[in-house]
């Protein structure tokens, strides 16, 4: 292997070489396609990767007007299938290495939501190469999506052997009614909006490998250095989200309507429009949710006891922000692309349709272990962080007849007897290289 | 509460109520995996005692460590009573044949045989032996002097809860315990509401 190793470790990533979909905010509403590929001839899989550069936007060169993205990731045994050399794939993270079928026990990834269960053929070796296409509306989708599958003529070498549909809807709820995708970290030489006046943007290096990141150092980056400086790790899951259980679960404790609407945001953390609780603790503020100067701007510092925003809520443990708890919050921070599948379950039904509906679930950072698996077993699946070891994430959490406690004067409730209210389908651990890498992966002789 | 070396609890160093014991002991060559399972035989007596008979003895926990490349081996415990009952309700609690066990694969096998002979034998510290407490009791001066013989004082001890024992711990988790069933009764609140309950009230909210 050729020792590219670069001296320049400068702490400004060069975004005209970074995928669009790796940094750049997705639009609303948009229309989506999730696409896994299998090589069985690595020499067509590069001819593709070749074909399809000419359409993959950069951050520096996505065109904010068309709002078209495509994307493209290896899992690690696309990589090998793809030929990257061995002494180049005994680089890469060893949770990357192992695959997130592999890591279902750290994830919490158990009963009904174990590789043993999952969607086929997710999870299986034979998931090498996803490509992921977005864009405003499905005619734009649907453009995009023939390129693509005309990059793929003639190339019986690679086949298509999973697709998933996904979309943003216009009022950006996820499956259970609320409004998603709201608090994403700002980063050092990125041109994302920080709507966090409170945090500092986050180092590079937390989200690009190959760059200094909030330890201060670099890390390990996949070797040679052209193929992993700029890349990222990218895990993504089928979550399937069982709505009329979850709104079984309240109505069957709440006192009334209004009551039920408040455990559901007691248990998100944030109202349906968006609203977080600890700027609007009692009632939901549509014009606040709506506000994307607003709707992220705040801490929990002030609510120690967790009286607005319960410290064991959704939104409150997957960023705890400023508030007291074992760990340090900067160093667990994700990228968080949810995306929703299947059709919604309308607002006032308690019974469920039979539909598969959820979100697709994408992470994307620079240390699959310390971010995404921390948050999955510490703060989703774990509750000594803020003192309470035996609760979960009670929205995500690999609950089996869990508890919840919501915080409250004169007496706290608690709520027993949860149920998991969402189940993995299925997923696996991407590399997405940068374009560069992707040339050097195009042009391989192996 | 700052360390300091209690007089009364060996050469150890105490944080509150809670003193702590580090010795140190050569590994017999060959002997560091009969060890490690003498050792998880060792762990076994205690955690399947009666929780009522080690909160009696004063222990608060117990640490094996073998180091050096499997050469060394330290035995780590805190304990909240003095060190000269302490030893003694331990071999009480544990009978000898424990002790005996992992201490048989250190390199002072010699002096542990030595005084289990003096002591009337293995078998007279066994409890199943009728005299097994006289015996115990007769036989823990021996024991200490060995373990204070390989005893170091910690330079610093910390304990967060140095400042209650172990029965205070508990109690306090009966009470939690019972004080969250209270809360989850629907009338919690107007029964917490008399005054001479405000403490309780004051805690209900989280």
């Amino acid at each position: 292997m050729p020792d590219t190793m670069s001296t320049d470790h400068g702490s400004v990533p060069n975004l005209a070489d970074v995928q669009a979909a790796v940094l750049q905010p997705r639009p609303t509403p948009y229309a989506g396609t999730y696409l896994a590929l299998r090589i069985d001839d690595r020499r067509q899989a590069r001819a593709l990767v070749q074909r399809m550069l000419p359409m993959l936007d950069s951050v520096a060169s996505f065109d904010a007007e068309r709002q078209v993205s495509l994307a493209i990731g290896f899992s690690f045994e696309g990589l090998r299938a793809i030929g990257v050399p061995e002494d180049s794939l005994a680089t890469f993270s060893p949770e990357f290495q192992q695959g997130m079928a592999a890591r279902a026990a750290e994830l919490g990834d158990v009963g009904d939501s174990s590789p043993a269960n999952w969607e086929g053929p997710l999870g299986s070796k034979d998931v090498h190469l996803m490509l992921v296409g977005l864009a405003p509306d499905a005619p734009r989708l649907e453009a995009i999506l023939l390129l693509a599958r005309d990059a793929l003529r003639d190339l019986p070498g690679v086949a298509t052997i999973w697709q998933q549909e996904v979309f943003a809807a216009p009022n950006e709820r996820e499956p259970f009614g609320f409004k998603d995708g709201i608090g994403q970290p700002a980063i050092e030489g990125a041109a994302i909006p920080c709507t966090n006046s409170r945090e500092e943007r986050l180092k590079a290096g937390e989200f690009l490998l190959g760059f200094e990141d909030e330890t201060g150092s670099i890390a390990a980056v996949p070797q040679p250095d052209i193929l992993g400086r700029g890349g990222t790790y990218a895990a993504f899951r089928k979550l399937h989200t069982r709505v009329a259980d979850f709104r079984q679960y309240l109505r069957d404790r709440a006192a009334d309507r209004a009551d039920e609407e408040l455990l559901a945001a007691k248990v998100v953390g944030r109202w349906p429009s968006g609203a977080p609780l600890p700027l609007s603790p009692d009632r939901d503020d549509p014009e606040l949710g709506a506000d994307p100067h607003r709707n992220n701007d705040f801490q929990y510092g002030d609510d120690p006891r967790g009286l607005k925003c319960p410290l064991g809520s959704h939104a409150r443990r997957m960023n705890p922000r400023d508030a007291i708890i074992t760990g340090e919050v900067r160093l667990h921070r994700m990228i968080r692309r949810g995306t929703n599948y299947g059709p919604p379950l309308p607002q006032g039904v308690y019974e469920d349709d039979g539909a598969d509906r959820g979100i697709v679930f994408a992470f994307i950072g620079a240390h699959l272990a310390r971010q995404f698996e921390f948050v999955q077993a510490q703060w989703v699946n774990d509750g000594k962080f803020i003192g309470v070891p035996v609760e979960k994430d009670p929205l995500v959490g690999a609950n089996d007849d869990g508890q919840f406690t919501v915080p409250r004067t004169p007496i706290r409730r608690r709520f027993q007897g949860l149920p998991p209210f969402v189940v993995n389908r299925g997923g696996e651990y991407c590399f997405l290289p940068s374009l560069s890498a992707l040339r050097w992966i195009a042009d391989l002789d192996t | 509460m700052t360390s300091t070396i209690e007089k009364n609890s060996g050469k150890g160093t105490s944080d509150g109520v809670v003193s702590e014991l580090a010795a140190f002991f050569g590994v017999k060559p060959g002997h560091e995996e009969q060890l490690r399972a003498a050792l998880d035989r060792f762990v076994e007596v205690l955690r399947t005692s009666d929780p009522a008979e080690t909160i009696r003895t004063g222990l608060r926990d117990s640490r094996h460590v073998i180091f050096d490349e499997g050469r060394q081996l330290l035995w780590a415990t805190t304990f909240e009573t003095e060190w000269d009952p302490y030893l003694e309700d331990a071999l009480l609690v544990v009978g000898a044949p424990h002790f005996f066990d992992w201490m048989q694969h250190t390199t002072e096998a010699d002096v542990i045989v030595q005084w289990l002979e003096e002591s009337g034998g293995i078998d007279a510290l066994d409890k199943d032996h009728p005299d097994f407490e006289t015996n115990a009791r007769r036989a823990s001066a021996g024991l200490k002097k060995i373990i204070q013989s390989r005893q170091t004082p910690a330079a610093v001890y910390f304990n967060p809860l140095g400042a209650v024992t172990m029965t205070q711990i508990i109690k306090g988790q009966l009470l939690d315990q019972a004080f969250q069933q209270v809360l989850d009764n629907p009338a919690a609140e107007e029964a917490l509401s008399h005054p001479a309950l405000k403490p309780l009230l004051d805690l209900a909210s989280s």
